[in-house]
């Protein structure tokens, strides 16, 4: 796991999940309701923060954030500007 | 002639609200709420519950809609807003509009209710009959 995987999978665990859940940086956050549409805004906002960034809104779908992964995958293309 | 296009529901707990107006208020404000909303929910005792009913009405006109957060709308394109007898509406912008003139919205119609733990909105967008 690299160091944005591991960062967002804490972030998520700490503020969505009870003690005893476990995830995955392929664990479905949206589609399973562990995020739901309410967590996406204070994740949108934790995301660009940390990385300085900003997501656009049309970018900010509940496919793009549905997993971690997919998480670091936006986080990445918007940073290399794709 | 008028049928219905879609009905939404939402419903969120005051105190996720409440946790982020209080701690990170402006930054989140901003994301969610127009500066109409935030002065009207600034202005009451328990903005708490206002900001939370207003954030259900998002949802509710998004799953009205049919497309929930798929197209990415901006929750500030949806923005709640009440008649001179307090009757809450729903005012669309960008691509929110966009969305519903392609669909053939004519009217939407918002009723809001919020107690101390909980706010609820329920939206029924009318479109023009086929």
């Amino acid at each position: 796991m690299d160091e944005m995987q591991k960062t967002i999978l804490d972030y998520v665990k700490r503020e969505y999940l009870e003690e005893d859940q476990e995830i995955t940086p392929d664990t479905p956050l949206i589609s399973s309701g562990i995020v739901d549409s309410f967590s996406m805004v204070s994740l949108k906002r934790f995301l660009e923060k940390k990385y300085n960034l900003v997501i656009p809104d049309d970018r900010a779908t509940p496919q793009a954030f549905d997993t971690v992964n997919k998480i670091c995958e936006l986080v990445r293309s918007i940073q290399e500007g794709r | 002639m008028a049928r219905i296009f879609g009905i939404g529901i939402d419903a969120i707990e005051t105190a996720r609200i409440a946790k982020l107006i209080n701690h990170r208020k402006q930054s989140f404000s901003l994301r969610v709420f127009t500066e109409n909303e935030i002065a009207y929910c600034e202005s009451k005792k328990n903005k708490a519950q206002h900001y939370a009913a207003r954030f259900a009405a998002k949802e509710a006109l998004m799953k009205a809609l049919g497309t929930g957060k798929q197209l990415g709308l901006s929750w500030r394109e949806i923005e709640i807003n009440h008649d001179e007898l307090g009757r809450p509406g729903i005012k669309l912008s960008g691509r929110a509009l966009e969305i519903a003139q392609e669909k053939g919205i004519k009217t939407i119609h918002l009723s809001l209710t919020h107690l101390k733990e909980l706010a609820l909105a329920v939206v029924v967008l009318e479109a023009v009959k086929d």
